[in-house]
């Protein structure tokens, strides 16, 4: 699912954020990348979804080699993707259901589909009641909860997440790794970034650690 | 892109902004309109001003003064030679007793100066009017020349003079709107981009949210663009709307500047059509404005 092969990045001369990183993840797999702040695990996500592109090395998610893309082409290969962020990244003016169903809109999914896509998601994360709220009346898990149905709404084969429960309480942050874990059971491929070692290492699943920029075998 | 199904979306991101930045809104739609207004006054005054100096063009006689005893064959000569005049919209014949008649109508309690002549000294004549649109002197002088060639003519008067520079200084008047209009649309487009640009700014995580979620440039900056555009249709009408309460405060007053001579003349606003086409100018000009804005921003 993803191939990364020999990656730099470089924010300037002496800001080495990722250092010949080369590593895979399988097709239904669920890997933690966990490391530091600083460690370069966001500058990696953002290579991997197309928000940045490496100084040297190739990427291929999903069977699509990132170097070489046109912006509609960026768009669409984002389509086929679930990203979940550590501020949740919801528009503050559009309902939860607007915010989820965006993602829909932005492909041209007709609207009685898209909203129908949108109830079955919201019901997964447990939101079919706050379907017409703003996100600034829900609290920080449902404002995570709702991001995750937004990266769901889409069925894609990959979810990429940035520190998902980094804001979160502990309940909270527990029932949005349930999510995940149903999630990648039914088939999804799941990357989540987290700096916290114990959520990484509670469920059993591969652990590439990450630190100033480079892997490493042990923490 | 399905743009039925995304235009209420789209409606929806220019509402909302709007009305999420009130101040930045109503300050920048009030500036759009102003610049509307003058271009709405200047338009108002210049459709006047224009039809007007038509009107007194068109009214003002060319009067063919004829030789005290002209043949029948003259007079038939003279009349084919107006008839055929395309510049020329009718023409009468007035006898010298016809206009002793209108100039002691005219004169009231001074006909007395008449009599005391003893003879009548008004000439038989011809009066001819211009056809609406024809505002060419050179053209009414090259007929007068012709006219006085004839046999039988002893001498034309037409207003050309005073016509020509009414008529010269709607043409300058013209270029001017034309200029201001460049000036003041373009101010528009200053406005509307430099709103939006503000806007932009402001809402740049959000526009960053869109991209992430696979939201093509398109998708994003169309919002701005239904934005611009409805500034725009709200700033032409509102422009509109004072051009209307303006215009009616002022009516006589405007009606007196374009008449000096104490004739009055009907001062009409813009017609339904042309007010249309000003809502419609208001709201490309909205566009406008967001499409330069959103290039300049895209281009980052």
């Amino acid at each position: 699912m993803i191939e990364v092969s020999h990656v730099y990045k470089s924010f300037s001369r002496d800001t080495h954020a990722l250092i010949d990183i080369s590593l895979r993840v399988n097709p239904h797999e669920f890997v933690f990348l966990c490391g530091p702040t600083g460690a370069g695990k966001t500058t990696f996500l953002r290579i991997l979804y197309r928000a940045e592109l490496p100084d040297h090395g190739r990427v291929v998610v999903d069977g699509q080699d990132l170097s070489y893309m046109s912006p509609s082409e960026v768009s669409r290969f984002r389509w086929q993707l679930g990203i979940v962020f550590q501020d949740g990244k919801l528009l503050p003016t559009r309902t939860i259901f607007e915010n989820v169903a965006l993602a829909q809109w932005v492909r041209n999914v007709p609207r009685g589909e898209a909203a129908s896509n949108v109830a079955a998601c919201l019901e997964a994360v447990g939101l079919e009641n706050k379907a017409n709220w703003v996100p600034l009346c829900l609290s920080a898990g449902e404002q995570q909860r709702a991001a995750v149905a937004r990266a769901l709404v889409n069925r894609p084969r990959l979810i990429l997440a940035d520190e998902p429960t980094g804001n979160l309480d502990d309940g909270s942050a527990a029932e949005v790794m349930e999510l995940f874990e149903t999630i990648n059971r039914q088939g999804t491929t799941v990357l989540v970034a987290t700096h916290n070692r114990l959520l990484a290492e509670r469920g059993g699943h591969r652990v590439i650690w990450l630190r100033r920029g480079r892997i490493v075998e042990e923490p | 892109m399905n743009w039925w199904g995304s235009s209420g979306f789209f409606l929806s991101e220019a509402w909302t902004s709007l009305r999420r930045e009130k101040r930045l809104t109503v300050c920048a739609g009030s500036v759009l309109a102003l610049a509307f207004f003058i271009l709405g006054v200047l338009l108002i005054l210049l459709t006047n001003a224009a039809r007007v100096v038509d009107s007194w063009r068109s009214a003002a006689p060319l009067t063919v003064f004829l030789v005290e005893g002209t043949e029948y064959g003259q007079r038939r000569a003279i009349e084919e030679f107006l008839g055929e005049e395309p510049a020329l919209e009718s023409h009468r014949f007035v006898s010298r007793e016809e206009a002793l008649a209108g100039l002691e109508e005219d004169l009231g309690s001074l006909t007395d100066l008449i009599t005391t002549l003893g003879s009548n000294p008004l000439p038989d004549a011809y009066v001819a009017t211009l056809k609406p649109g024809v505002g060419d002197t050179e053209a009414l002088a090259r007929i007068a020349s012709s006219v006085e060639g004839l046999a039988g003519v002893e001498s034309v008067e037409y207003g050309a003079s005073w016509i020509g520079r009414w008529w010269g200084a709607i043409k300058v008047l013209k270029g001017s709107l034309h200029c201001l209009a460049v000036a003041l649309g373009a101010a528009a487009v200053f406005i509307v981009a430099q709103t939006l640009r503000i806007k932009m700014h402001a809402h740049a995580h959000e526009m960053e949210i869109m991209a992430l979620v696979g939201a093509s440039r398109r998708f994003i900056w169309i919002p701005f663009v239904f934005e611009g555009a409805v500034q725009g249709l709200f700033a032409s009408i509102a422009a509109l709307v004072l051009l209307c309460a303006s215009f009616s405060l002022f009516r006589a007053k405007m009606a007196d500047a374009l008449a000096p001579d104490g004739v009055r003349w009907a001062v009409s606003f813009l017609s339904p059509g042309m007010s249309v086409l000003f809502v419609l100018a208001g709201v490309a000009l909205g566009c406008l404005g967001s499409l330069a804005c959103v290039r300049y921003r895209m281009r980052d």
